[in-house]
């Protein structure tokens, strides 16, 4: 009997993503309400929310095994992305190449670039199935990820460099490395570390100082003591959507994008932030099932960079607003406004989809 | 262990929850135990004190509408130190914003016991408008920037003394300081629901019905054209005669209103902070209100007058000039130093005598007549011009202690009596104006917020002299322009006036070199529409012309010349000829 490859499509992966982008819009409308410049800002994220299902069953069915053998022009993709960046990119921050701006819309190449070295990745670490990768492949993803983060932090963009090597680093461990190269690595980083911290030019290692050291930098130590107090206000149940004194008087600066999540709190307190938080829980299992049973080693390991695209940048955020790590520019996943961010989420969640498509039968 | 892929993804998910721990660990701390301290640190943002803007002060223009003193907004600039952590690197930006020191700054941004100024600290005053802009831009919310007004002198030092300044506790000089209940604005402060800037919420301001009031205008009776020719021929003055300097003043005798005033050494008001620091308070005070000195002979006209309007003497009257009189223990001479032989009341004038005017005193009035004049004229007391500061002058009556008979034989050519400017020009005035003295006034009219318009009448200060002595007196001044004053005289115009010039008094006697001359005159002649003071002090000149005649003279003429010009009347034989 011939199965469609639909009838494995995840439908309870899609359903939590789109309670947690509706989650967001609420909040970005709640958080910009009061302003004439903003208060336009959910209804274009719902667009954004729309195309990016679209997208995503797009890229679902693209059969990811299709783009394995895509592994190196992918990657130059990602390395030509990432030097055009560099080139023509620009920032409303003076002499910082970040953003392309395409008819109005703004675009973080860095994240679509990255989705294309998840898939690049996940082909060279899976070459030696079904054995695990061996030193060759260890020392070309190292240095293929080495390469394009650099090209990230020359942006300069700190935040997300961190999110390239995370995801590098995560991929390393899920393809089943032995131990010894792990600990080789270890060593051999706390080697260079010294090393290149005596060679780096004196304003990186500002950057590295600031953001570290965030009370070198006022308004960033306004934003986290305001993110604070929001969230401490929230109590137990919150104030209320759309009646947070702090979001709603804008004693909260950035709210409806790095400082969304203090919103939340503040307007409907720990049970809500814990339900959404929860949400995110449910995605997270749902994302490891996939990847369990993932029909080859390519499949689990995007699964994983995907998985750890997501997570890590929900950490760091969440992190961020609780000032239990220093300030770093990351987005909170689905809920964050940022329509590009919202839709590039969405495509590697095609791809986590393509390879639930796609798995192995299991279940018989 | 640990080998297998899918025993991996089992420890990715065990880390990924691990991490979050901490996540979860933070938010209960914050939430639910430490929720209400956070609480109250919520309600303290939103309420707070805050301010209207203030609506601008009272401006003041002059007799034609003209503006003499505007405003200009500026800002000032406080900071909400319960919104920021750390200080110094703050301070470091502001520094140079600001241009004050980041130690100033840094000890600004400390609170200090005193409960109101634990939130909110004021940072530095009056920035101008760009300053501003380059602190909005920081987009810093803890900066409060509160629009209020600066005085803006539209004619830079013109009419300084007059105009005056005052500082932020509302002390100050001149017109301004002495208005101050009509310029002010009403500004509001209060404690409530505010925004982050600071603004109060919409809620907030229905239930205080707050509203800013502006200030009210005043229209002086100063003429900027008229005002800004005297303050050059004055400073022309100064340098021709290198006089240290001096003050013209120009009223209408009939409405008692002054149409111009100045004097020199003069001051900006827009810098007046700057001068106090230096320890410079002395330029703010108006020598034309606020200085007395010794008149000397231009007085003679008020002897003149109070022993005509004594009936006592006439134009017939008549004494023997010796060139001396002794009375009281002190001896009277003529300036010149000769004996007139017979001389009457316009001998007296022509030739300034002071044996003449002694004589009137003490064998034709008496201490109690002249004395009764003299208070009558105004001297000894206060106009009650609306400018600041203005004295009375020194009179030694009968009934004071230090008085003695000395004071009969030298005041009435204006010895031993200190006058102000104003007073002299007053009593000239009265002669002037058919014997009637008016109220000096500076103040034409107020101009309310609501669009009401309080003209400020003339009025009667009082009557010295009748109408009959005034017009006797005025015929022989200006018959003594036409014989001995020529240099006074206006084409086309009768005049009338008298020159003097007096010594200065130092401890136990006179300066022996310097002098102040003066000329006091009205015209035209009849019907006299301007009074004209020129006071020019301690001109460093020649000796045979450091006189009033030589050097006050010719100003007055020249201000008198340009001013009736000005004001459109027709010459007098034109007007004979009507």
């Amino acid at each position: 009997m011939h199965t469609s490859p639909w009838q494995n499509f995840d439908w309870g992966l899609l359903l939590i993503a789109i309670l947690l982008s509706v989650v967001g819009l609420a909040m970005i409308f709640s958080a910009t309400q009061g302003s004439e410049d903003l208060a336009d800002t959910w209804r274009k994220q719902s667009i954004y929310a729309a195309v990016g299902v679209v997208v995503m069953f797009l890229v679902a069915f693209i059969n990811y095994r299709y783009l394995e053998s895509l592994q190196w022009p992918l990657y130059f993709l990602t390395i030509g992305i990432l030097v055009f960046t560099l080139l023509f990119g620009s920032s409303e921050i003076g002499n910082v190449r970040r953003f392309i701006y395409i008819g109005g819309i703004s675009i973080q190449l860095a994240f679509p670039a990255l989705i294309l070295l998840i898939i690049s990745q996940a082909s060279l670490l899976a070459r030696n199935t079904p054995g695990p990768p061996g030193p060759l492949e260890m020392v070309v993803s190292a240095g293929m990820t080495g390469l394009a983060a650099i090209l990230v932090f020359k942006q300069p963009n700190l935040s997300t460099a961190t999110l390239y090597i995370a995801i590098w680093g995560v991929m390393i461990f899920a393809s089943g490395i032995p131990f010894s190269y792990m600990q080789g690595m270890g060593i051999l980083g706390l080697i260079t570390a010294p090393i290149l911290w005596a060679n780096m030019d004196p304003y990186m290692r500002d950057r590295i100082f600031t953001f570290l050291d965030p009370t070198n930098d006022p308004l960033a130590q306004y934003n986290i003591d305001q993110a604070l107090i929001s969230i401490g206000s929230g109590g137990l149940l919150g104030k209320g959507f759309a009646t947070g004194t702090q979001s709603q008087l804008h004693f909260l600066r950035v709210r409806h994008t790095d400082f969304i999540f203090s919103v939340i709190c503040e307007e409907l307190g720990f049970i809500g932030a814990a339900l959404i938080l929860l949400l995110f829980g449910l995605l997270l299992w749902r994302l490891l099932r996939i990847a369990a049973n993932a029909a080859d080693a390519t499949g689990q390991l995007i699964v994983i960079g995907v998985t750890t695209y997501i997570f890590y940048q929900l950490l760091i955020n969440l992190g961020m607003n609780l000032n239990v790590i220093p300030v770093a520019g990351l987005p909170m996943p689905f809920v964050s406004s940022g329509g590009s961010a919202l839709v590039i989420t969405f495509v590697g969640l095609g791809l986590v989809e393509s390879v639930a498509m796609r798995h192995k039968r299991m279940e018989y | 262990m640990l080998h297998g892929p899918d025993t991996r993804l089992r420890l990715i998910a065990v880390l990924l929850i691990a991490a979050l721990l901490p996540i979860l660990g933070q938010l209960v701390r914050l939430q639910v135990l430490e929720h209400s301290q956070y609480q109250s640190e919520a309600e303290a943002l939103v309420r707070r004190q805050y301010g209207l803007p203030e609506a601008p002060w009272g401006v003041i223009m002059d007799r034609n509408g003209d503006l003499l003193v505007g405003n200009v907004p500026v800002y000032d600039v406080g900071i909400d130190i319960t919104m920021i952590t750390d200080t110094a690197p703050i301070a470091a930006v502001l520094a140079p914003l600001l241009n004050r020191t980041e130690e100033e700054l840094l000890a600004s941004m400390t609170p200090t016991e005193s409960l109101e100024t634990t939130v909110w600290r004021p940072l530095t005053k009056h920035v101008p408008i760009e300053t501003a802009q380059k602190l909005k831009d920081l987009d810093w919310p803890w900066i409060t920037l509160s629009p209020t007004w600066e005085r803006y002198y539209a004619e830079g030092a013109m009419a300084c003394h007059t105009l005056g300044f005052f500082n932020a506790e509302g002390i100050g000089y001149g017109v301004q300081a002495f208005q101050l209940r009509f310029l002010r604005a009403e500004s509001f402060a209060r404690y409530g629901q505010v925004s982050v800037d600071t603004k109060p919420l919409p809620g907030e301001l229905a239930e205080g019905n707050l509203t800013p009031y502006p200030g009210t205008d005043l229209r002086l009776t100063i003429d900027r054209t008229i005002q800004a020719f005297i303050e050059g021929t004055l400073d022309q003055a100064i340098i021709d005669y290198k006089a240290v300097g001096g003050t013209i003043l120009v009223m209408n005798p009939q409405t008692g209103e002054i149409l111009a005033i100045a004097s020199r050494p003069n001051y900006e008001p827009y810098r007046y902070a700057e001068y106090a620091q230096n320890g410079e308070e002395a330029l703010f005070r108006d020598p034309a209100v606020s200085i007395a000195y010794e008149p000397g002979s231009v007085f003679k006209v008020v002897t003149v007058a109070a022993a005509l309007d004594s009936g006592r003497v006439d134009m017939n009257w008549s004494y023997y000039d010796t060139g001396e009189l002794e009375y009281g223990g002190v001896s009277i001479r003529n300036s010149s130093g000769a004996a007139y032989g017979q001389q009457g009341l316009q001998g007296i004038l022509n030739h300034s005598l002071n044996v003449g005017v002694a004589t009137l005193s003490t064998q034709v009035l008496g201490a109690d007549l002249f004395y009764k004049y003299v208070r009558a004229f105004g001297f000894g007391q206060t106009t009650g011009i609306e400018l600041t500061g203005e004295i009375g002058g020194i009179v030694h009556l009968p009934t004071d202690w230090d008085w003695s008979d000395s004071h009969l034989a030298t005041n009435p050519f204006g010895q031993g009596i200190a006058v102000t400017p104003l007073q002299m020009a007053m009593a000239v005035s009265a002669i002037a104006n058919n014997g009637v003295m008016m109220q000096p006034r500076i103040v034409a009219e107020r101009r309310y917020p609501d669009g009401r318009i309080i003209p400020i009448p003339p009025h009667e200060l009082g009557q010295p002299i009748s109408a009959e002595t005034a017009r006797t007196v005025t015929e022989i001044m200006a018959r003594s322009v036409e014989t001995f004053g020529k240099v006074a005289q206006v084409p086309g115009y009768r005049v009338a006036g008298k020159s003097g010039t007096a010594q200065i008094p130092t401890t136990g006697g006179y300066d022996p070199q310097q002098v102040i001359v003066s000329y006091v005159g009205f015209g035209p002649v009849p019907n006299p529409q301007v009074v004209i003071l020129v006071k020019l002090d301690r001109p460093d000149v020649p000796s045979n012309i450091r006189w009033g005649i030589n050097t006050a003279a010719p100003v007055f003429q020249k201000v008198m010349a340009r001013v009736l010009t000005l004001l459109g009347v027709p010459p007098s034989d034109l007007r004979a000829g009507q």
